[in-house]
């Protein structure tokens, strides 16, 4: 019968695509795993990258360094965008895109300039229409193959000279903070000025530690070589890398969290539905066992 | 233990190396610095070069890429870009880098410091790690020596994380 058939290979196609949701939960598992480590691992430089910055704003006139700049007039920005290059990861890319577009409509009559600078190709492609004099589009090609702290280095470069240089205002960077499997939120943090990354330190790059505070780190003499300037010029730039790596770090989290979640409800999904198939397979198989006990039955009566 | 120093090698991916030595030999940028037990409190850039940590007979030999040094009551805290060991050196990778950088510093001439500077970087980080393969491919015990560093890369002292911890939270 036609319709047995039909559902014996609805029900092999539904368990073959639950095998393929079911192993892509298992790698995304695994995935998440260690990018959750990796997340971790970050924290000891972040820290020390955080202390020697510290040390040198108390002792030097941080203010003076191009990268400390914090202009009053925010009109130059840079929104980098972290989405995923795959899809079937539930609302992850959408959410991102969301708060993308909702940034861009509330912000953008004050800015004069707008740079979308886009990590992962779902944010980007989904973004394709998004338009305007202000805004100018790009897109970092391969992002997700390449190691995180590479990835990092290279958006940041470009980033750190033009704000060195004047050309840009305020960088600010939209991602997914990874809180459990379930819960992911969408951040958006500012990364340059720095003063966002130097949590006690106010607006002019003076520090807002009290004096005890201040007494306290000033108590051992360090020697800076080859100059505090110097110490500055290496350390700055990797603040903002740091900072960027992070959000590519919770972000691929998130992504792997994400889609662990979604892949889950996929698979119970196929599971319930197998179920569902099989019950109905049954009674169709049944059903016409029936009938032709009944068509023997009466043709027996016939005779 | 305050005779002895405490070295910890920290690149943006993990700690490399947390653990007690003697001395540790390292690239600084007004020269190369070793430093010992009672050293003053000093921050310094680094060079890319090979780093190298002695506990008794064991070395430890990295091949470091630019960075920052901090010295203070014996903790000698290393923050650099990258920190290989033999192990993990790829020579002919290693090699490739370093010709790119070659030509591109000579097709360069004089146009962009700041390109200038990162072939630069690339170059001299490629060059130590080649340097620290050469030196330690044939040298068995200090290769053992190694592999019996990087079993300490959880801290053998106790680890003061909770102090700064909090500090980097977004808000």
């Amino acid at each position: 019968m036609a319709n047995l058939k039909q559902i014996r290979k609805h029900i092999d196609s539904v368990k073959n695509t639950g095998k393929i949701t079911g192993a892509m939960k298992m790698v995304a598992v695994s995935k998440l795993r260690k990018s959750q480590a990796a997340v971790v691992a970050t924290r000891p430089y972040v820290d020390g990258l955080i202390n020697v910055i510290e040390h040198l704003i108390v002792k030097t006139d941080a203010s003076q360094h191009p990268l400390l700049r914090n202009p009053a007039e925010k009109k130059r920005i840079s929104l980098i965008v972290i989405s995923g290059d795959k899809g079937l990861c539930g609302a992850y890319n959408h959410n991102i895109v969301k708060s993308a577009r909702r940034f861009i409509d509330e912000r953008i009559d004050k800015y004069d300039h707008l740079d979308l600078i886009f990590v992962g190709r779902k944010a980007y492609e989904a973004m394709r229409r998004v338009e305007g004099p202000k805004i100018r589009k790009a897109l970092v090609e391969g992002a997700w193959e390449k190691p995180t702290s590479e990835l990092a280095r290279q958006i940041t470069k470009e980033m750190c000279e033009r704000f060195e240089a004047d050309e840009m205002d305020e960088v600010f960077v939209l991602y997914t903070v990874f809180k459990s499997a379930i819960a992911q939120s969408v951040v958006l943090d500012a990364v340059l000025p720095l003063q966002s990354i130097i949590t006690n330190c106010d607006a002019e790059g003076h520090s807002l530690l009290s004096e005890d505070e201040k007494a306290s780190l000033d108590s051992t003499s360090y020697i800076y070589e080859p100059s505090n300037h110097e110490i500055l010029d290496v350390i700055l730039p990797r603040a903002v890398m740091i900072h960027v790596q992070r959000s590519l770090l919770e972000s691929s989290a998130s992504e792997h969290g994400a889609r662990m979640t979604a892949m889950d409800n996929a698979s119970k999904n196929a599971t319930e539905m197998i179920s569902k198939l099989t019950l109905q397979y049954n009674r169709a198989r049944q059903a016409a066992i029936t009938t032709e006990l009944i068509e023997v039955v009466s043709g027996a009566e016939a005779l | 233990m305050s005779d002895r120093l405490i070295v910890k090698i920290i690149t943006p991916e993990k700690v490399v190396f947390y653990h007690e030595a003697d001395s540790i030999l390292l690239p600084g940028t007004l020269g190369e610095m070793e430093v010992l037990p009672g050293h003053v409190a000093i921050f310094s850039t680094i060079e890319p070069g090979s780093v190298i940590a002695r506990d008794g007979k064991r070395t430890l030999n990295v091949a470091c890429g630019t960075g920052l040094l901090e010295v203070k009551d014996n903790m000698v805290s290393l923050l650099v870009d990258s920190a290989v060991g033999c192990s993990e050196i790829d020579p002919e990778a290693a090699r490739r880098l370093i010709e790119e950088a070659e030509d591109k510093l000579k097709n360069l001439e004089n146009e962009d410091a700041e390109t200038r500077y990162a072939f630069e970087t690339q170059l001299a980080t490629a060059k130590a790690r080649i340097e620290v393969f050469e030196k330690n491919k044939d040298n068995k015990d200090d290769y053992e020596a190694q592999e019996g560093f990087s079993r300490y890369e959880m801290p053998p002292v106790e680890k003061k994380t909770a102090e700064s911890g909090g500090t980097t939270d977004n808000p």
